[in-house]
């Protein structure tokens, strides 16, 4: 297993270079520094101050070759070299929207993020799969009708109207929750109303997707000798049922991780959680470039890491995987 | 699923309140909201108003504007007066100095901050304006608005002598591992005492960047010629021609005063650490004279920030000076100021401030800033476009639900103007100091005729009132003229000939015709005259709002295409030239038509060099001339000059109104409106009062505390009943279930 995990962590880093190659591309080829420049620095800007925040951010130098430099220099005292040692150092330099560093940045949002988004993993995890199994016990019958319906509908709906209506009927009409705000020495008075939007949002879709995966092994035939052996519907969900589920399970659980960390963009920023979600919307729409392609860089790594997390964690729930 | 929910509402205590576990005890709490954290809080350098919102809090100028008076007035405020200047005269009568004698307030201490001695702030003195001139001179500060202090004498050539020595003192290499060590020395100091008594000079000197502090540096560039500090208190300010507007730029956050210590303690890369509370770095650390004080503890710039009564503001300590500033006003400003309670009997003389702290909560979206609002959990808002309907009737009345909760509805107009304009020196729509096309030039003032009817009559094409009924819920002022209402020179009975909507546009159709483009046809082509509109936004609404104005030229036959970039590539296509129209606006920097006017002037037209703000790259000379005239001299005075050897002399107004005749005939721009927004305030704001200039007065506020708490806790009370409902519906679903599915399996 050490070898495979080896392998796979070596053909992660084409995929990484690939990765900063492309936001390379589209961050400074795409973008010109004075156009960056300007829009730090708002529309009064001079021309020297323009100059000098490009030296400051290092987007002075030129792409690829420096014809002012000699040697190897030529190569290695240019953008391309100095962004690409940066981001493999995570060295991320500072915000192009407010000069503060990114590392601190991002820093100070993950708390926020993980509070928000862990609970709601693990609750919404915890709800699916039981109201799943649930709904595969009385598959057939008008709770699985129903819950179908309600599924699809809850589906279709987009996370807007979650957002919205949970601020609208649990904030403003019942006055159970406040609508948004945050508070570090407080932070779950804060997260309830998002926890339970985040995960009345992603239920439907969870519900549906394993209630497939509990109903297509309901069906197999080891539930059904079990049943003729006698065995309690409890013992068949939980000890048989549950445990060959788990392959599908875990591949869906392992790639919401980088989710956890990211934070959630919408839900961070319509309830004022100062996450790494909102970081990155702020980012978005203040033209912030440095920050963005920090948070492109980092998802795309832990998106790496996850999808290695999953393949390992196969061999422990499924003893016929080995991973050669 | 109950379960969930019930753990949830444990969580939130079952409580909407967004200010969880706090009390304010005798505090009267202003809360509010802000849309985006504080980016630049450096006075000398901030230029947006959200930011100007924090940092006059806590900074504070030579003068203000008094609170309630309308058209604006300058008073003191670090200043003890509003100087005459000392008019000095060649022989010939021309001007040779101009010299404004300053004084400030004595005993004005800086707030408390570490950067002091023993963390106690020390007192102002002139020298402290001495060193903010050179700090808005210094080119590496990036002062935005630095052009416009030079007209102080020596302030330019100071700029130039300080770039020079910087690039002599920036040649000087030192290794980066010695700067970042120094920096890890500084680092650990707690004080700048102790930063000083750490490091010596040379060392201290690798903090700056440049290798050289600033302060040392300024020392060694010697003084501005037109500064001259005359005493511990005082310093005369010289200039070489009159510009009584130089009162109205310091009365900008950029002639704030700043203590040299913040300014080299909280160097460029200092770290917040766990000793180090608050922002470290100057941009972010308001170090200030005003009358509140950040709370550094509680500073988040992400979610909360809070400001308190600067125990040692000088407003405060000094009560017999009765500074306008430092109390509400003796009489009210305006005639309606009694009517509408802003103004009372009993509150004048009262000291201020009277709110204790003002606490900013962030809000990224309107609709929960805005339901917050009517939670009574922020006590003023702005109306969103979205929940305009519900707040809003029969265009500016309330609705009966907000009147019922006792909101306060108030209409702001800004000194602003948003405008579409033509490039003067296009060759089709312009008037061009020469014509491109050489044919065109042959025929010169045939051609420029033609464009002037076409300007004319695309002007009064646009309906502007329609323009704001669309998009802004009617909220605005049809625009006749560059100057807005709220300074001298805004008439609102003026009615611009070429602003005067038609809905037949039978004499836009004349004018075009007239102009050669008989219903719109161009006639080298045969087809639609075709011009580019260019804007600096590609959004899909951005261009739902300006595909407005093509639709109404398309009435007259003529086809203008939209060319929309982002706000970068509009702005270099202004700097190079390279538009035909474009629609821009423009908000005011002080209250005085110079601010508007100067758009238009000759010299400031991109043509003389980028970063010029005559973006229509208009030039008459004599709009010009009298442009001249206008600027060296206040309201209520005249301008005398010779003109055919006659002696002529003319009132500012008239002057103004011959410039707006001008532009009438020319129409460089056609003037579209000047913004308003509507302000709601609950029934417990106290002595508000909205400011076009200045974004806070918290200062002057009050709130009926007890009201405003009875009101949280009667409008927010929890409604449990849904949730029994809900629990009873889970139980009318699965108690059916689990007895049939029961059944089957027995």
């Amino acid at each position: 297993m050490a070898a495979y995990i080896i392998r796979r962590l070596l053909l992660g880093i084409p995929t990484v270079l690939g990765v900063l190659l492309i936001l390379f591309t589209l961050f400074f080829w795409v973008a010109r520094p004075v156009d960056i420049a300007k829009r730090a620095l708002g529309e009064k800007a001079q021309q020297e101050q323009i100059d000098r925040w490009i030296e400051e951010h290092g987007y002075h130098l030129p792409k690829f070759v420096n014809k002012e430099a000699s040697g190897l220099n030529r190569f290695t005292e240019t953008r391309f070299v100095h962004y690409f040692s940066d981001m493999l150092t995570f060295d991320f330099g500072r915000s192009d929207l407010d000069d503060i560093p990114i590392a601190y940045k991002l820093k100070k949002g993950a708390l926020p993020s993980l509070c928000l988004t862990v609970p709601m993993f693990f609750v919404g995890l915890f709800l699916a799969i039981a109201l799943a199994l649930l709904i595969a016990l009385y598959r057939g019958t008008y709770i699985d009708r129903m819950s179908l319906i309600l599924c699809v509908v809850g589906m279709s709906l987009v996370i807007f109207v979650y957002i919205m209506g949970g601020q609208y009927l649990f904030g403003k009409m019942l006055n159970w929750f406040p609508i948004s705000g945050w508070a570090a020495n407080h932070p779950f008075h804060f997260l309830a109303l998002p926890i339970l939007v985040g995960t009345l949002a992603g239920l439907g879709e969870s519900i549906r997707f394993y209630r497939t995966i509990m109903v297509n092994e309901i069906n197999s035939d080891y539930i059904r000798t079990s049943r003729a052996k006698g065995v309690s519907d409890r013992d068949i969900l939980f000890k048989h049922l549950l445990k060959n589920a788990m392959i599908p399970i875990l591949t869906r659980l392992v790639m919401a991780i980088p989710f956890l960390f990211m934070g959630s963009l919408l839900l961070e920023s319509f309830f004022g959680i100062p996450g790494l979600g909102y970081l990155t919307v702020e980012a978005i729409l203040n033209n912030d470039f440095s920050t963005v392609s920090a948070m492109v860089y980092i998802s795309a790594i832990i998106y790496i890491v996850a999808n290695l997390l999953t393949d390992i964690s196969y061999t422990f729930v499924d003893p016929r995987v080995r991973l050669k | 699923m109950v379960g969930l929910v019930a753990s949830l509402l444990f969580c939130s205590s079952c409580s909407n309140t967004p200010y969880p576990g706090q009390t304010d005890g005798d505090d009267i709490i202003y809360y509010t909201s802000f849309s985006s954290p504080p980016k630049e809080l450096d006075p000398q350098l901030l230029y947006s108003q959200a930011d100007g919102i924090f940092a006059s809090l806590a900074y504070e100028s030579l003068f203000s504007y008094h609170y309630l008076i309308r058209p604006l007035q300058l008073v003191p405020e670090l200043a003890t007066n509003i100087p005459e200047p000392t008019i000095t005269r060649t022989p010939d009568g021309k001007v040779s100095e101009v010299r404004y004698s300053f004084e400030i307030q004595p005993g004005v201490l800086f707030a408390d901050d570490p950067c002091f001695p023993g963390g106690k702030g020390r007192e102002l003195t002139a020298k402290d304006f001495d060193f903010v001139f050179k700090r808005i001179a210094d080119p590496k500060t990036n002062c935005p608005v630095a052009d416009s202090f030079k007209h102080i004498l020596g302030l330019g050539a100071y700029a130039e002598k300080l770039a020079a020595m910087r690039k002599e003192t920036g040649e000087k290499k030192v290794p980066t591992a010695e700067v970042d060590a120094v920096k890890e020395i500084a680092q650990k100091c707690r004080t700048f005492a102790e930063l000083c008594d750490t490091l010596d000079d040379q060392q201290r000197a690798l903090l700056y960047e440049d290798f050289i502090s600033p302060v040392d540096l300024y020392a060694k560039a010697g003084d501005i010629e037109g500064i001259q500090v005359t005493g511990k208190y005082t310093f005369d300010l010289v200039m070489d021609h009159t510009y009584p507007q130089i009162l109205y730029w310091l009365a900008m956050p950029f002639g704030s005063a700043v203590a040299q210590e913040a300014i080299l303690f909280y160097y460029k890369g200092r770290k917040t650490t766990a000793e180090a509370v608050g922002p470290q770095e100057f941009k972010q650390r308001v170090v200030g004279t005003g009358p509140y004080r950040f709370v550094w503890e509680e500073f988040d710039r992400e979610s909360r920030i809070v400001a308190e009564k600067n125990p040692t503001w000088w407003g405060s300590m000094y009560p017999e000076r009765k500074a306008a500033v430092a109390h509400f006003p003796e009489e009210p400003g305006e005639a309606s100021d009694e009517a509408l309670g802003i103004w009372k009997k009993e509150w004048a003389g009262m000291p201020v401030p009277q709110i204790s702290r003002v606490e900013f909560y962030a809000e990224n979206e309107a609709l929960p800033r805005f339901a917050k609002f009517v939670q009574g959990y922020y006590d003023r808002s702005l109306v969103p476009e979205e929940n305009f309907d519900q707040v809003i009737q029969s265009g500016d009345e309330l609705t009966p639900e907000m009147e019922d909760i006792g909101i306060d509805l108030s209409k702001d107009a800004e000194i602003h103007i948003s405008y579409l304009a033509f490039n003067m020196q296009d060759d089709q729509v312009g008037d061009p100091v020469k014509f491109k096309d050489p044919a065109l030039e042959a025929e010169r003032e045939k051609t420029r005729e033609r464009n002037r009817k076409l300007r004319q009559a695309l002007s009064l094409a646009v309906d502007s009132q329609e323009f704001l009924r669309i998009f802004y819920n009617n909220l605005g002022i049809p625009a006749q003229s560059v100057i807005p209402p709220g300074i001298s020179g805004y008439d609102p009975d003026y009615q611009n000939p070429y602003r005067a909507w038609d809905p037949e546009m039978k004499r836009a159709k004349e004018l075009l015709a007239e102009a050669g483009y008989k219903n719109g046809i161009d006639p080298q082509t045969g087809e639609a005259l075709k011009l580019s509109f260019d804007v600096g936004s590609a959004s899909s609404r951005a261009r739902v709002i300006w595909n407005f104005f093509i639709d109404n030229w398309k009435k007259l036959g003529v086809n203008v295409e939209m060319a929309a970039t982002d706000y970068n590539k509009f702005q270099k296509k202004m700097e190079e030239g390279s538009f035909q129209i474009f629609y821009w606006g423009w908000l005011a920097d002080y209250p005085d038509p110079e601010n508007f006017l100067f758009l238009l002037y000759g010299p400031n037209s991109g043509r003389f060099g980028a970063h010029r703000p005559n973006h229509a790259w208009y030039e008459n000379a004599e709009y010009d001339a009298l442009f001249k005239r206008m600027e060296t001299i206040k309201d209520e005075e005249s301008a005398t000059w010779q003109e055919d050897g006659k002696t002529i002399t003319k009132s500012r107004g008239e002057i103004i109104n011959e410039m707006k005749a001008i532009l009438e005939d020319d129409c460089p721009w056609i003037p579209i409106y000047h913004q308003e927004d509507f302000l709601l305030a609950h029934r417990w704001m106290q002595r508000v009062k909205s400011h076009p200039i200045t974004g806070s007065n918290f200062r002057y506020y009050f709130i009926d505390k007890p009201d405003r708490d009875q009101a949280r806790i009667l409008w927010n009370k929890p409604v449990i009943w849904p949730a029994f409902i809900l629990l009873g519906l889970l139980l009318a679903i699965f108690v059916p279930a689990t007895i049939t599915v029961r059944k089957e399996r027995r």
